[in-house]
Parts: structure tokens; sequence; C-alpha cells
């Protein structure tokens, strides 16, 4: 009897558990801009794969990869991920490459910055000259110069935008390696696509924070 | 388990940097040459613009100079780029040219204008051959052209180099021979004597760019002149893992050439 009654509240609980998340990602995917839609929602089938741990998402800001698979021997790491025409593929990284990749990465900005600066005081001088000079010979400098300043503004540009993800390596770098972080979801559903005036099926992967009260984001399954 | 060709954000991110290092080079080169006429002011104009960009890339205890090597027995020509270490003292240097010990040598880059006929690329590589047969250690030799012939006759000058003296000359090849905007030519030292000699990297949309190119130079002063393996920023030129290295075309011997090396 007791049995029946464990099992029965874990099928109510489960049940609970998967209805709550079949509603935040129907607001998930009916929400756009804030505005949510009646897309006429049906969930077709939930399943939860792998979570996210720390060292998932430490793999995925340095390498750009989500891996299949992770194995730690001291301070190297050796992972495996399916590339873009899934073919498995085995790399190994180490923690201290993620410093030396920011204190390279600083340097090469602040080489940049430098650049920017003579750039910038460069063209700003020709205009004094503008009198003393041909327009031939004015137009020429500013080209150069402002040459120099899209090189060395998209460079940094560049570099700002991989320090940034590097910053978020370093921080999940820090965290247990097996931490869960996040948990994710195969999710097929049915919605009523109300600009096409079809009834459409896909299958999204959701990622929900670590104790499923928000979906994070979203990848459509190719 | 698939061994295969990857790239990293770290490397590609490299790549798309370099890219605009090497517009900003040939937007130097085209300013300069509205300007300037004379051919040995714009020859080092050349070089100075080059050495600006090859600094970013390389490590702190390196220096980037035009010289002369020297030993107890031998001084070599004028180099228009020569790399050294900084962990030895320089024997004399006065603004920015410099004399170093043969021991501190690290590679040498030949820069020119323009390469407009084979006869005048055998010059260029008899002048590098004679520095290339004074040092003993591990060193890049390089030749860095803004405007070159075709490949087809850039490849005549180079085999009638190797025919002047066979056996002597094929070990004396420079190591990269790059032409702006064209193709970038790259000895694989991990080959043996007889096979082909060079790769060939086309710059344009089907190949390589010129960014790409820029960081094969950079990627050939680890390869030759440290003799060590790439740091992760220029995985994309690793033999056998980078995307880039893979996308070249293997240049043979010439038949004739063969009998005679061996």
């Amino acid at each position: 009897m007791r049995k029946i009654l464990f099992i029965t509240i874990s099928i109510i609980f489960a049940g609970c558990v998967k209805n709550e998340q079949r509603k935040l990602i129907e607001s998930f995917v009916c929400t756009t801009d804030g505005i949510t839609s009646d897309l006429s929602f049906k969930m077709i089938k939930l399943e939860e794969i792998s979570p996210i741990t720390a060292t998932d998402s430490m793999i995925f800001f340095q390498s750009g990869y989500l891996p299949l698979k992770y194995t730690w021997n001291n301070d190297s790491l050796s992972f495996i991920y399916k590339d873009e025409d899934g073919t498995s593929v085995e790399k190994t990284i180490t923690k201290s490459l993620i410093d030396s990749e920011i204190v390279f990465w600083v340097k090469q900005k602040s080489i940049n910055e430098t650049s920017l600066k003579e750039a910038t005081t460069n063209l700003n001088d020709l205009e004094y000259k503008s009198t003393n000079h041909s327009y031939t010979y004015i137009s020429l400098m500013t080209d150069l110069f402002e040459s120099s300043i899209n090189s060395s503004e998209e460079s940094i540009r560049i570099i700002e935008g991989y320090l940034d993800t590097l910053a978020l390596a370093k921080r999940y770098s820090k965290i247990d390696p097996d931490t869960i972080l996040s948990r994710a979801f195969n999710c097929t559903y049915s919605i009523f696509n109300p600009v096409l005036k079809v009834k459409q099926t896909m299958t999204q992967t959701f990622y929900f924070d670590n104790d499923l009260s928000k979906v994070i984001c979203s990848y459509l399954k190719k | 388990m698939v061994k295969k060709r990857v790239s990293t954000k770290g490397s590609e991110a490299m790549e798309n940097v370099a890219e605009h290092y090497a517009n900003e080079l040939n937007a130097k080169f085209r300013t300069l040459n509205h300007f300037v006429t004379h051919a040995g002011e714009i020859g080092r104009a050349h070089e100075t613009f080059l050495r600006g960009i090859l600094t970013r890339f390389l490590p702190l205890d390196l220096r980037i100079n035009s010289g002369f090597v020297a030993s107890p027995n031998w001084t070599s020509r004028q180099q228009d780029i020569l790399i050294h270490s900084s962990k030895f003292s320089t024997l004399f240097e006065v603004g920015d040219c410099i004399v170093i010990d043969h021991n501190s040598f690290i590679g040498a880059i030949e820069v020119k204008t323009k390469i407009s006929s084979a006869k005048q690329f055998i010059e260029i590589l008899e002048i590098q051959a004679q520095l290339r047969e004074q040092i003993r250690q591990p060193a890049l030799f390089a030749i860095y052209s803004w405007n070159t012939v075709s490949l087809n006759r850039l490849l005549d000058g180079l085999w009638q180099f190797v025919k002047n003296n066979p056996k002597k000359n094929s070990n004396l090849l420079p190591n990269l021979i790059y032409s702006n905007g064209k193709f970038i030519l790259k000895n694989d030292k991990n080959k043996g004597r007889l096979s082909s000699p060079y790769n060939v990297w086309y710059i344009n949309k089907n190949g390589i760019n010129e960014g790409q190119a820029l960081l094969g130079l950079v990627a050939s002063v680890w390869e030759f002149g440290f003799n060590s393996v790439l740091p992760w920023w220029l995985l994309s030129w690793h033999n056998s893992l980078g995307i880039t290295a893979s996308r070249s075309n293997e240049i043979p011997w010439p038949q004739d050439l063969v009998r005679q090396i061996k």
C-alpha cells in the first residue's frame, strides 16, 4: 500500500514539474519582445538531456564547443565534441591556457590602442596643416590615417569581444568542475504559425537554470 | 576518434585581427607610393611598415631591426629585417641600424618593393644564400615582395638558382617567399630532401586572405627561427592540425633537377 502511495505521489510530482516546464517553454516560445501571442502551443515530447556543468561552460567559452564528454587530469582537460559535419573530435586544453590567452590579448589590445591614439593624433594634426598642403596630399593622408584608425578600432572590437568570453571561461574555471549550472531538455512541440497560417512542429533544445525556474536560452535542432 | 583539422575561437580571432593589420599595411604601401619616387627611400619605408606589423606578433624578448650579422670570421651584408634575441648584447647600434652577434640571429627577411624578373630573383637568392651558408643554428630565411612576377617566372628563377650549383644551392633555398596579394611559398622542413620543396598558398577568393598569409609569415618565425611548436593563436598554420595550412598545393622539383640534387 505504502509503495503504491509513493509511486502515485512520485508520478503526480513529476507531472507537476513537467507541467511547470511546459508553461515556461510555452511562454518562451510564444513571447517575442515582451509580447505574448496565442500560438496554440502543444507539447508533444519532453526529455531531459545531459545537464550543463561548470566545465561544459568553461569549454564553451574558451573553445566555442559544447562537449559531449570530458575528462580532467589535474590541470589538463580532454574533451570530445561534434563539429559542423557531425564528426567527433577530441581536444585537450589546460586551465592555464585561459590565463595565457588573456595576457596575450590584453597585450594585443594595448598595441592597437597605441596605434589608434597615434593615428587619431596624426589625423587631427592634418587639419592644422590643410592650408599648407595640396588637396591631393590632404586627401591621401586622410585616407591613410582613417585606414589605420579603422584597423585599430576593428581589431580592438574583435579583441574586446573575445576577452569578454575568456573572462566567462575564467569565471567557470574557478567553480568546482562538475557543478551543475543549468539543465537542458529536448522538446518537440507544435504551434500555429499566425503569419503562414499553418501548424508547425519542431524540436528545440531548451536550457533552464539549475532549479528549473527559468528558460535561459534555446537552440533549434537541425 | 578522428584527428582532424580544427580551429579555435582564439585562432579565428587572430585571423580576423591579422586581416585588419594586412589592410593597414597595404594602405600604407599605396599611400607612400603616391608621394615618394626614390626607390631607396620607398624600400626603407616598406621595411619599416613590415617591421612595425611583425613587432605586434613577436615575443618581447625578440628585437627587429635592420642591420648586420657578425662573427669573429665574417660579417654579413645589411639585412632588411633582422630578427634577433635580446638575450645577447648587441655589438654596435646606431639609430635603427644594428650589428648583432651571429649567436643571437633568429631570422632575416629580404624585403623587395618589386621583383620584376627571374634574373633579379636569382640575385636576391644569392645574396641571402651568402648569409645562410654561415649560420649554423635553426633560423628563418624569408623573402617578402610587394610586387612580384608570376609564380611560374619566380619558380624559373628558383630552379635556375639550384641548377647553378645543385648539391649546394638545394640546401640554401629560402624557407618562405611571400608575394603580397598573390601567393606565399613555404618550405616543409619535415619532408625529405627529394620530396616537394615548397607548398604554395594563393592569396585570393578561393585561397587564403592577406591576413592569413601574414600569419603564415609569423608562423614561420616559430617554425624555422625558434624551431619550436606554434603558439595556440597560430593553430591555423599548424602543419597537421591547421585549417589554413591544409589549403596549399605542392610544388615538386622539376624532373631534371631531381637527378642533379640526389
